[in-house]
């Protein structure tokens, strides 16, 4: 199949997608990840390695687009009242998804730096998928509000731990017996993190300063997905991390600028084929046969990350002193496990091929179960918390 | 015009980031190798860009002078073998890697460098490795070829340089993409990853980088031509030239430790119409002794037999509960160069297995895709017996299986 025809597929299959999952009573996003993995490599291979590839263009203006709105979060005055809860309950959520993921991959003899890695790996929680469910359901209040923000830190969190921990194993020659320096490895944690802000920063910057000169959504648009790709391009060609360089987008626009809220509106109307082509390849990405060889380090990893964030958050936001229908809801909120956690696992896998394919098997294998089942339990608690809107769908409005 | 707070704290920020970015850039750790070269070979950017346009149109009187320079380097490392044409490399190290792609193996092969005619020697022949190695007189006038001791880096520019059935000059420009875990036959475990799409007339040719370095070797694996990386080619022949491997190569036969018993040898390996299988031993046998000498651990049976070399040894062997005696006759290297061919082919008895999942008892036992079950406790496999005894993901107790694969036998016990 080419790649215009496979583009057409997936936008057609994943509004079918849309509209059945509905009976289910089950997020699109779900839907449109089962359709992935049913169209790709792994069952049916109507969208074939060749597609998937040619149409990660696709892929990258999605996640700048999800990773810029969830940057907004990080407007001064709004985040300065919940910011001492966020980070609260960030800190413990990931650092115990960290220390029982290691814990129970030692338990499952796997030696201590891929124990270590994997413990790292599963701190992450998809920002993607759980935004995209808050945007279905047109979510807004202060659980939601809570919950992006310990998504974004999170997601920050867990790219600076990696980094570390990478380069702490590299120093000690524990994992890429050869090649870098001392100064290498801490050029890159350093030049990651500080230099993709700065990059994030300066682009904001350019768009929240260009975006009071037009007016139009077509050209606010046009301004909005260049400002994207000018980060992922520079990102790429100067090293730096998309996810920070979006992130730092996002802030800065929703600090600087006058017309967050038109940006907003733009995105909104614009994004969702971008989102359905990103969620239907990242299911294709998906091997469903993995599930099959995830064995006990799979399973354990599963489960200690469940009961990681569950606990984590529930603890977090009791100490934080959040309303108690905080406690329960918040960890079934984080959940989700893909975007960086599947980008981390590539870049080890081609940075340490040996160690990389190891732990690739465990990770993908546990992100297809999370992200099927993250969905649905972040609309699950969406739902409870109440902050659900009613959603017009054709001539019905539906009220799920 | 005053600025307002928040201008000013906006502009200090921008101008904290711009700091940033550009002492990041001016502070970037260099890429080794290209940056310790780029005094000796200077190639723009342009020039390698234009690279790909000429060599498709083979106008290479048009590339730049260095970069062609830096290409008849490379080519002075890239012999012609003849009677079969086919490349190969000659290294200071390692002497001259010819890939395995004949049907018979060299006694004494002519290599045309250049107008020179020199006879090779094979100083080792190593049954699973895809190449062999070669010495000749033209070894000593390899003193300029440089060896990668790092990957070239991911993205960089590298080349295949081979030479074509008239001698002359191939090149095949692309980008490097990494190293993948792809094995190709049982010693070698990693493939270095380019864009340039190989075919048959690179086989035997040489990887290069821009500043000359040698990264790989050609060779044909099971299914098409790859790149061996010069380091995992080194890492293999130290790993394939042991005692284990020696008697491998003379008798095509190795030892195990059988599980649950640690005082008994078992026959683990054995390859098709070598010395122990002409002689009748057959996978899963349990050595009792070789020449008289009580055997009770597999490097027992080693060094027993690289005691003697070259002579005929009684191997008692117990199968089935019956003790049984064999006679089997060491083979010279060059012997088994002159009756075996280099090039297995698919074998096509038993049950091909087309999947084994990731962790299960068969995958434990390293069972893989490609196998062909024979036996199952010493009963011929059919369809029945392999779901009956090895069909769940984890057996309840353990079996003794005996796969072929191309060219040789292997006996597997598969745990629960």
């Amino acid at each position: 199949m080419n790649e215009l025809s496979s583009v057409a597929l997936i936008l057609l299959l994943s509004l079918m997608a849309g509209h059945l999952v509905k009976f289910l009573r089950i997020p699109e996003v779900t839907g449109y990840i089962l359709t992935g993995i049913i169209v790709g490599p792994s069952v049916l291979g109507w969208i074939n390695e060749q597609n998937l590839t040619s149409l990660s263009v696709f892929s990258e203006i999605a996640l700048a687009l999800i990773l810029f709105s969830i940057g907004s979060i990080f407007e001064f005055r709004r985040f300065r009242e919940i910011r001492a809860a966020v980070v609260r309950i960030t800190m413990l959520e990931s650092f115990s998804v960290l220390i029982l993921v290691s814990l129970s991959a030692l338990l499952a003899r796997q030696p201590w730096h891929v124990a270590l890695l994997l413990g790292v790996i599963a701190m992450e929680t998809g920002a993607a998928s759980t935004l995209m469910v808050m945007r279905e359901y047109n979510a807004s209040g202060p659980f939601t509000q809570m919950l992006t923000g310990v998504i974004a830190i999170n997601n920050l969190l867990c790219l600076g731990t990696f980094l570390l921990a990478t380069a702490v194993l590299q120093l000690t020659g524990t994992i890429g017996a050869s090649g870098s320096s001392l100064y290498e490895i801490v050029y890159l944690v350093i030049w990651q993190l500080l230099g993709s802000a700065a990059l994030g920063y300066l682009v904001g910057l350019l768009l929240s300063a260009w975006a009071t000169k037009v007016v139009e959504h077509g050209e606010t648009l046009i301004l909005l997905i260049g400002c994207l790709l000018l980060c992922a391009g520079l990102a790429a060609v100067l090293n730096l991390s998309t996810l920070v360089v979006s992130l730092a987008l996002g802030a800065t626009v929703a600090n600087f600028s006058a017309n967050t809220g038109r940006l907003a509106q733009v995105q909104s109307r614009t994004d969702p084929p971008f989102y359905a082509v990103f969620f239907v390849i990242a299911g294709a990405h998906l091997q469903i046969g993995l599930l099959k060889s995830l064995g006990a380090v799979g399973i354990a990893y599963i489960l200690a990350r469940l009961i990681g964030k569950l606990a984590g958050a529930f603890i977090g936001a009791r100490k934080a002193d959040l309303p108690s229908s905080f406690h329960r809801r918040l960890g079934p909120g984080i959940l989700a496990h893909a975007g960086l956690a599947i980008g981390l696992v590539l870049s080890l896998a081609r940075r340490f091929p040996d160690l990389g394919n190891e732990l690739s098997t465990i990770v993908l294998g546990a992100i297809l179960v999370y992200e099927i089942v993250g969905p649905i339990s972040v609309r699950h608690v969406l739902l409870q918390s109440g902050e659900s809107q009613a959603r017009t769908v054709g001539a019905l409005e539906v009220l799920d | 015009m005053l600025l307002s707070e928040r201008h000013r704290y906006g502009a200090t920020l921008a101008l904290i980031a711009v700091v940033i970015l550009v002492l990041g850039y001016l502070l970037r750790p260099a890429p080794a190798r290209l940056a310790k070269r780029a005094d000796d070979l200077t190639v723009t950017r342009a020039e390698i860009e234009n690279l790909q346009q000429l060599v498709r149109r083979n106008n290479l009187r048009n590339l730049s002078s260095n970069f062609v320079a830096m290409a008849e380097d490379a080519l002075a490392h890239v012999a012609l073998v003849q009677p079969w044409a086919t490349n190969a490399v000659l290294t200071p190290d390692l002497g001259l890697i010819v890939p395995k792609r004949l049907d018979a193996l060299p006694r004494q092969l002519s290599t045309s460098s250049g107008t020179l005619q020199q006879p090779i020697t094979p100083s080792a022949w190593i049954p699973g490795l895809p190449f062999l190695i070669g010495r000749t007189q033209l070894d000593a006038e390899v003193t300029r070829a440089s060896i990668a001791t790092r990957p070239p880096a991911q993205g960089g520019w590298v080349l295949v340089v081979a030479r074509n059935a008239f001698g002359q000059m191939l090149l095949s420009p692309g980008i490097f993409d990494g190293i993948i875990p792809a094995a190709c036959g049982p010693f070698i475990q990693n493939r270095l990853l380019t864009t340039i799409p190989l075919n048959q007339t690179h086989v035997g040719g040489g990887l290069f980088d821009l500043a000359g370095d040698l990264h790989g070797i050609v060779v044909p694996c099971d299914d098409a031509p790859a790149i061996i990386p010069i380091a995992e080619i080194r890492r293999a022949i130290g790993n394939a030239s042991t005692d284990a491997a020696l008697v491998l190569a003379r008798y095509g036969i190795q030892f195990a430790g059988k599980a649950g018993s640690p005082n008994t040898t078992i026959v683990s390996e054995l390859w098709d119409d070598w010395p122990a299988d002409q002689a009748g031993v057959q996978p899963g046998d349990e050595l009792i002794s070789v020449d008289g000498q009580p055997i009770a651990i597999p490097q027992d049976a080693v060094a027993t037999l690289l005691r003697n070399a070259n002579a005929e040894h009684d191997f008692r062997l117990r199968r089935e509960g019956r003790n049984v005696t064999s006679h089997v006759d060491a083979m010279s290297l060059q012997t088994a160069a002159n009756v075996r061919p280099a090039v297995y082919t698919e074998p096509s008895e038993g049950i091909a297995i087309t999947r084994v999942p990731r962790g299960s008892s068969a995958d434990t036992a390293e069972i893989a895709p490609g196998d062909r079950i024979l036996s199952i406790n010493g009963k011929p496999a059919n369809q029945a017996l392999i779901e009956e005894s090895c069909g769940q993901f984890r057996v309840a107790a353990p079996v003794n299986v005996v796969v072929s694969r191309p060219g040789r036998r292997v006996f597997k016990v598969v745990q629960p």
